[in-house]
């Protein structure tokens, strides 16, 4: 029997270089922004935040 | 996060893997589609708005970014970019479609799969590059 399970991967994308350290910033300031108690893993880039799920996503930028 | 492959995905799966009765060379999956209606999903979903019972005030939906790379260990991704001056609203469900973005919308008969209990408040300040993987296994 063949079974599909499905995981959620989120690339966030900032249109510029300011909107990169505030989306950082808002994202460091926790609590009402990523739980990490959910599970999400977060991978900074130099351009990008990726993050993926193994739990809820609570995320407000 | 609920995850749930529809049943209707799974039948698409199984006519293209066999090209059985309602193989399409065009029907696979092929657009991704996010909206704000925050019912979960329902394994005998088929629409988005599951035969107009759900209201969905806001969705968008776009071609995959590229074809996904071939299986490896049976796990396929999945990519659709949302633009800056689009998808502006809380995200409360992804899901995967089986035909063109230009025959997905809330009413299409195409739902294969989908995640929701998302709360993603999508801004213009930012593009938002959603991958949804797929693990096909053997449960036998």
């Amino acid at each position: 029997m063949a079974q599909v399970t499905q995981i959620l991967t989120l690339a966030i994308v900032p249109d510029d270089g300011d909107e990169m350290v505030r989306l950082l910033a808002r994202l460091d300031a926790g609590a009402d922004q990523i739980d990490p108690e959910d599970g999400w893993t977060r991978d900074d880039q130099s351009d990008r935040v990726v993050l993926t799920r193994t739990g809820l996503l609570q995320f407000d930028y | 996060m609920a995850a749930i492959t529809i049943n209707q995905g799974l039948d698409r799966i199984a006519i293209n893997a066999s090209q059985a009765v309602g193989w399409s060379s065009s029907r696979y999956i092929r657009t991704m589609s996010v909206d704000d209606n925050a019912s979960a999903f329902l394994s005998t979903d088929t629409r988005l708005d599951r035969a107009g019972a759900l209201t969905i005030a806001n969705s968008f939906d776009a071609a995959l970014d590229a074809t996904p790379a071939a299986p490896a260990s049976r796990v396929v991704s999945h990519t659709m970019t949302i633009p800056t001056g689009s998808g502006n609203f809380t995200i409360r469900r992804i899901a995967l479609h089986d035909d063109t973005p230009a025959n997905v919308s809330p009413t299409s008969t195409t739902l294969c799969a989908g995640i929701d209990g998302q709360t993603l408040a999508k801004t213009s300040d930012f593009s938002l590059a959603i991958t949804e993987t797929l693990f096909y296994t053997n449960t036998s």
